[in-house]
């Protein structure tokens, strides 16, 4: 622990931390940056950090002198002795400069423009209080609508030339994609030979922009950034579990995914599969909204007590019979509702798709499977495709139960299914129509709380976002429900009743 | 000066003191007691009796309001209404401030792009006219001078769809407001700019 | 005789008829003057110049519910109306519109009854409205109703004597008591021009008129910030609609009695008889009758839009302490004047 000095109070500081990360984040003194982000190399360009340094010296008769010198405070690690002042005269008077300079070309977009609600450069723009410019010059005009792949949108007008974007693919990737090109005044952003960007984590340049100049090409117009809620939850795409926020907008639309800060797992990134698929999350008209059971021959919805009844009493029929398959995507506590509805199946297990090749050296795995960890944990065994297509012909029922199960399944599998009684727990009926007896509506993760374990063993909690529609429920729930009314019906209180 | 010069001389007395300091000297015009022609009264009832017979050959005060239009100062607050340029185009661009600021949440935006790449545009902008409480907070915020309060006040209708103002139902050309816009500016100068 | 009886009848029809539609028309006037007065149009809405504005009042009223009140004496309760109108009806046979027709050999004079007694008539007739306020008033088991009805009682007859008096000077100088004889009588000179008996006379009954009729500035009897509505307070519908309308009739009544007691009914100093045809001449003498009966009227309602309503103490004092007195005085000053011949 190093000892210094801020704003004339002794504070004591881990040794070799960085200075701004330190005064904004332990003693919360909200100095604004623009071109520093943790995560990227320091570079002190936009000048927003300025601190004043005090330094003190003894001269040789003695006597003591002290100089007050400017300095960005993102470049300067802490060490023992050092004195800072980061709101006196001379450091705000710096840093207000300083945004006056970043917004004389800044356009007035803010009412059409995505960032607008959570910028930087709006936020420190009005906490400086200078509300209006003092040129008179007309305002650089520059192309606004520059198209940087399929996840992207750069509009140079808005860009303050922080170039947070360029240092990220350097430092992230270790491959630049972007550059600035031209000197002085017309500097600007672009990619080399104008290619378009490549590679999965290009949607993080949306977040680590500080102003509205490169924006998602997914969230462009949908939604303005104080209309969102940020639900806490975890990524499900893969085993690495990377820990996200859910934006819901007013009507219960999942807008936006975007990182939450988790140093151990994904640090301030994720990857574009799990920022730009949740497409799934709003699917409407596809959606199981009530149970439906067989009856005479043909589906058709009844209420969700008929439907677990008839459920439960196919399942206690079955009795060895039943071959339970669970979705990887089934929480841990999930699993565990499965494994005792299922106790006395000849068959269960959960699904363990093959690796999916996405993999990267970043954060993406080659595990689809957000929660193998937990389900193995609550004695769930992961089944492969083999072993699978080998049991089915045996059983009498099978019990598909956890979102997304119809389509990870292969092909063989579910055309092997197709000839049995099956009792879906899913969010849509996918191509199993002919052979479902039960299909009761499933929640997506998005809609229930509970726990993932990712590869590392971390377990790690989701929180629901969005209500489920109509009689569905959290698959934990329905499980749950099924094997009260299993041991009801075997104990005979069901005809006691 | 106190302004007392301003004042009307008639009401002068009821200011008190003058700048200089001399009391002004009150005048009661009422009188306490009656005389015996006020007291047969009979007089009265005949300078009554004809000014009520003058009063009716005077010009009628009434504005026959749904036929004849009244007279209205922009100040008044009457439908949103969202203003069309000349050229057809829509001033909104979406932005969502006035739905955020609407404290009956009366307004949905459906935002979308236009053939001009960077301007948004509503696909379309409701206002429920039954949630809606001529607050003209939407108007205060608007960036764009796009929705404004117009002087339209019948807003009944007999059915709660048509209470629904769809994007169609709230353009109104820009000319037609000019009025409250000048209006709006110069208050907004009054109020927002305190000089330091 | 059939002459007789059909003309008897088409008088009837005729004389009722009159007074309801002057009655319902006097409520737009009413209004539209009122208007006028405070510099606005009054209703202008149903017809032109809303002129079927009274016909669509009569509709709503007829649609509205008819409440009795908890405790109301429901015999009496739905009977005091019916003496307002019907008192005042009655009292519309007196009206003489104009002179007699010659039909058919036979002399009709343009009244429902001729009677020798016509005056005594009107007045025993006329003193049984005030039965109806009273009895309404009463009846509705409500204090202010009560009230309203007790100050009915006194007022009419305080003024009644005024107005009996005034009258039985105009007897003293026609010699008849048939209202159609002494509009006859004032065909040379009007009495209201028998200065100063006839003028004073003239001017008591008016008065007085005024308080019969509940109008403004004597209608203490509704006196609405004192008494909600008076004895009209718990009706509705079509029952406070004929206490309405009886009011409006018994004012169209006291107008024609004016003008038939001091305004020579329908003679207007010979021009009456101007056109060669007596029919015309009839006519012509019916249509003087009514305009001067309108002009009372719209003096009534000019009146009750001038003048505040008087506190019920000065009501009392003026009938009793001034118009009484008065009164008393006229009728002995054209006693003497007609024994010594003056008039």
């Amino acid at each position: 622990m190093a000892k210094i000095k801020v704003n004339g109070r002794e504070v004591e500081a881990p040794d070799g931390a960085n200075l701004l990360l330190f005064l904004n984040d332990t003693l919360g003194l909200n100095i604004p940056h623009y071109c520093f982000h943790p995560a990227l190399e320091k570079v002190g360009s936009c000048r927003m950090c300025q601190v004043e340094f005090v330094m003190r010296r003894k001269d040789p008769d003695g006597k003591e002198s002290v100089r007050r010198v400017l300095g960005v405070s993102c470049r300067e690690t802490v060490r023992d002795g050092l004195e800072v002042e980061t709101h006196g005269e001379a450091a705000r008077r710096a840093r207000k400069e300083a945004m006056e300079f970043l917004l004389v070309n800044h356009p007035l977009d803010c009412p059409i423009c995505d960032k607008a609600g959570e910028c930087r450069l709006q936020d420190y723009a009005y906490q400086t209080g200078q509300l209006e410019g003092r040129t008179i010059e007309p305002r650089r005009k520059e192309e606004k609508l520059v198209d940087l792949g399929e996840v992207i949108l750069l509009d140079r007008e808005r860009c303050i030339l922080c170039t947070r974007c360029v240092r990220f693919f350097k430092h992230f990737e270790g491959r630049a994609q972007l550059g600035v090109v031209e000197r002085g005044d017309r500097s600007h952003i672009a990619a080399f030979y104008d290619q378009p960007l490549t590679g999965n984590y290009q949607g993080n340049l949306a977040d680590i922009c500080p102003v509205g100049a490169l924006t998602l090409k997914k969230f462009r117009f949908k939604q303005r950034s104080w209309d969102l809620t940020p639900v806490p939850s975890i990524c499900p795409l893969c085993s690495r579990g990377c820990n996200i926020f859910v934006d819901v907008a007013r009507h219960g639309v999942v807008r936006r995914i975007r990182p939450r800060l988790e140093p151990e797992v994904n640090g301030y990134f994720i990857c574009d599969q799990g920022r730009l698929e949740f497409d799934d999350l709003n699917m409407v008209e596809e959606r199981l909204r009530f149970a439906r059971v067989r009856r005479e021959g043909r589906l058709v919805e009844r209420p969700m007590e008929e439907a677990l009844a008839e459920a439960a009493r196919l399942v206690r029929e079955a009795g060895e019979g039943l071959l339970a398959l669970a979705s990887p995507f089934l929480t841990v506590e999930e699993g565990e509702a499965f494994l005792a509805l299922t106790e006395k199946a000849g068959f269960k297990g959960f699904w363990s798709p093959p690796p999916t090749g996405l993999g990267d050296r970043h954060l993406r795995t080659d595990d689809p499977c957000p929660n193998r960890r937990g389900l193995e944990k609550a004695g769930l065994q992961a089944v492969h495709k083999e072993a699978l297509a080998a049991a089915i012909p045996s059983a009498s029922l099978v019990f598909l139960a956890g979102e997304r199960i119809l389509r990870l399944l292969p092909p063989e599998v579910l055309s092997l299914c197709a000839v049995k009684h099956v009792i879906l727990l899913e969010r849509v009926l996918g191509g199993l129509e002919g052979a479902v007896q039960v299909a009761l509506p499933g929640a997506s993760w998005a809609e229930k709380s509970g726990t993932f374990v990712n590869a590392d063993g971390r377990k790690q909690r989701i929180s629901p976002a969005l209500r489920p529609p109509g009689e569905a429920a959290p698959d934990g729930r329905i499980l749950e429900e099924i094997r009260r009314l299993v041991l009801l019906q075997g104990s005979g209180k069901e005809e006691e009743k | 000066m106190s302004g007392y010069d301003q004042v009307p001389e008639a009401a002068r007395p009821f200011l008190g003191p003058t700048p200089s300091g001399k009391p002004v000297p009150v005048k009661v015009l009422r009188k306490d007691r009656l005389d015996w022609k006020e007291k047969v009264a009979l007089i009265e009832i005949f300078k009554g009796m004809g000014f009520t017979l003058r009063e009716m050959f005077r010009p009628r005060f009434t504005i026959q309001f749904p036929e004849e239009p009244f007279p209205r100062h922009p100040s008044v607050k009457g439908r949103p209404v969202l203003a069309k340029n000349p050229d057809g185009s829509i001033r909104c661009v979406s932005c969502g401030l006035c739905e955020f600021v609407c404290p009956a949440r009366a307004i949905t935006i459906d935002p979308g792009e236009t053939s001009d790449p960077i301007q948004r545009e509503p696909r379309d902008f409701q206002i429920d006219m039954l949630r809606c409480i001529l607050c003209g907070m939407c108007e205060e915020a608007c960036p764009e001078e796009a929705i404004l309060m117009s002087d339209e006040l019948l807003m009944a209708t007999d059915a709660r769809p048509k209470a629904l103002h769809h994007l169609e139902d709230l353009l109104v050309p820009v000319e037609k407001l000019q009025e409250r816009i000048d209006y709006t500016k110069r208050m907004y100068r009054k109020w927002n700019r305190p000089q330091s | 005789m059939t002459v007789l009886v059909v003309a008897a009848l088409l008088k009837v029809a005729l004389f009722i008829g009159l007074a309801f539609g002057v009655a319902a028309y006097a409520t737009l006037a009413e209004r539209k003057i009122a208007g006028w007065i405070q510099n606005r149009y009054g209703p202008n809405r149903v017809g032109p110049w809303g002129l079927l504005q009274p016909m669509a009042d009569g509709i709503k009223l007829f649609f509205k519910e008819e409440l009795l009140p908890t405790g109301a004496n429901p015999f009496l309760f739905k009977l005091a109306p019916a003496l307002v109108t019907g008192s005042a009806l009655l009292a519309v046979a007196v009206i003489p519109l104009g002179d007699a027709l010659t039909v058919a050999g036979k002399k009709i004079p343009l009244v429902v009854a001729d009677m020798p007694v016509g005056i005594l008539y009107l007045m025993a007739v006329s003193s049984l409205g005030v039965y109806g306020i009273l009895l309404g008033g009463w009846s509705s088991n409500n204090k202010y109703s009560l009230l309203g009805g007790l100050r009915s009682a006194a007022q009419v007859v305080s003024y009644e004597l005024t107005m009996v008096l005034a009258m039985a000077t105009v007897l003293l100088f026609s010699g008849t008591m048939s209202t159609r004889g002494i509009a006859l009588a004032q065909e040379g000179l009007w009495n209201v021009f028998r200065f100063p008996v006839g003028t004073v006379a003239f001017f008591l009954f008016w008065i007085a008129s005024f308080a019969e009729t509940n109008r403004l500035p004597f209608d203490l009897v509704e006196c609405e910030p004192e008494l909600v509505g008076g004895y009209h307070t718990e009706y509705s519908s079509m029952r406070f609609a004929l206490f309405f309308l009886g009011e409006y009739v018994a004012m169209f009544v006291q107008a024609s009695m004016l003008t038939t007691l001091f305004l020579g009914g329908h003679t207007l100093f010979g021009l009456e008889r101007i056109f060669g045809n007596p029919v015309l001449n009839v006519l012509l003498g019916a249509a003087i009758f009514l305009a001067k009966t309108f002009f009372f009227l719209f003096v009534f309602i000019w009146v009750r839009w001038t003048l505040p309503r008087v506190r019920w103490d000065q009501l009392m004092a003026l009938g009793w302490k001034v118009l009484l007195p008065l009164a008393m005085v006229t009728i002995l000053a054209g006693g003497g004047g007609v024994i010594w011949g003056i008039y």
